[in-house]
């Protein structure tokens, strides 16, 4: 529901003056997403770190990169957790 | 489902701005803030002054302002819940 993306905007304002409510929004956010058994936006899904579930921001406690080697895809690490997440990129289809 | 005065109890609470208008106890009364915080039995509301504190949803009457401007009057008790678990509807409905 619209409550899981409130929360999200919720979290995104407060990081920088109070990093643990804002995580505290989130875990809330995940929560209810759970429990009303509704997935979650794949959007939402880039701002929470899938390790740890902590709030992950870039620029602020996360690295985005993008590889080459072997396929082309984006490289987020973590810095709560020290981990890295590859989301591999889908080729372009040839015209 | 944007909030409205009827699904307030179901809706989130964190982010909006909040009066205390009556309370069992007297020290909480008249207080107002914004909520950043709920657990299952209390509110915690950050006044004007940016000092939080931590308010009993039992016993309390509070008026919430919505987004829409409105300002609606609740019973604490029907708040009473933790974020997650409000989200189901309930046959109490008096505000």
């Amino acid at each position: 529901m619209e409550r899981i993306e409130l929360l999200y905007e919720q979290a995104l304002k407060t990081y920088r003056s109070d990093y643990e409510l804002a995580q505290r929004y989130v875990t809330l956010a995940r929560r209810i997403a759970m429990r009303a058994r509704v997935r979650q936006p794949r959007y939402l899904k880039r701002v929470v770190c899938k390790h740890c579930k902590s709030l992950i921001v870039p620029g602020y406690n996360c690295r985005v990169r993008i590889r080459q080697r072997r396929e082309p895809h984006v490289t987020i690490y973590c810095m709560v957790c020290k981990r890295f997440t590859r989301i591999p990129l889908r080729r372009r289809k040839v015209r | 489902m944007p909030i409205t005065p009827q699904n307030l109890a179901h809706h989130e609470l964190i982010g909006l701005r909040v009066r205390v208008a009556k309370a069992r106890c007297r020290s909480y009364k008249g207080f107002s803030g914004v909520v950043v915080d709920e657990t299952r039995n209390t509110l915690v509301v950050e006044g004007l002054d940016g000092k939080r504190r931590r308010v009993m949803k039992k016993g309390c009457t509070f008026h919430f302002r919505l987004p829409t401007g409105c300002i609606v009057a609740v019973e604490g008790r029907v708040l009473v819940g933790r974020p997650e678990d409000r989200l189901t509807r309930r046959a109490l409905r008096k505000w």
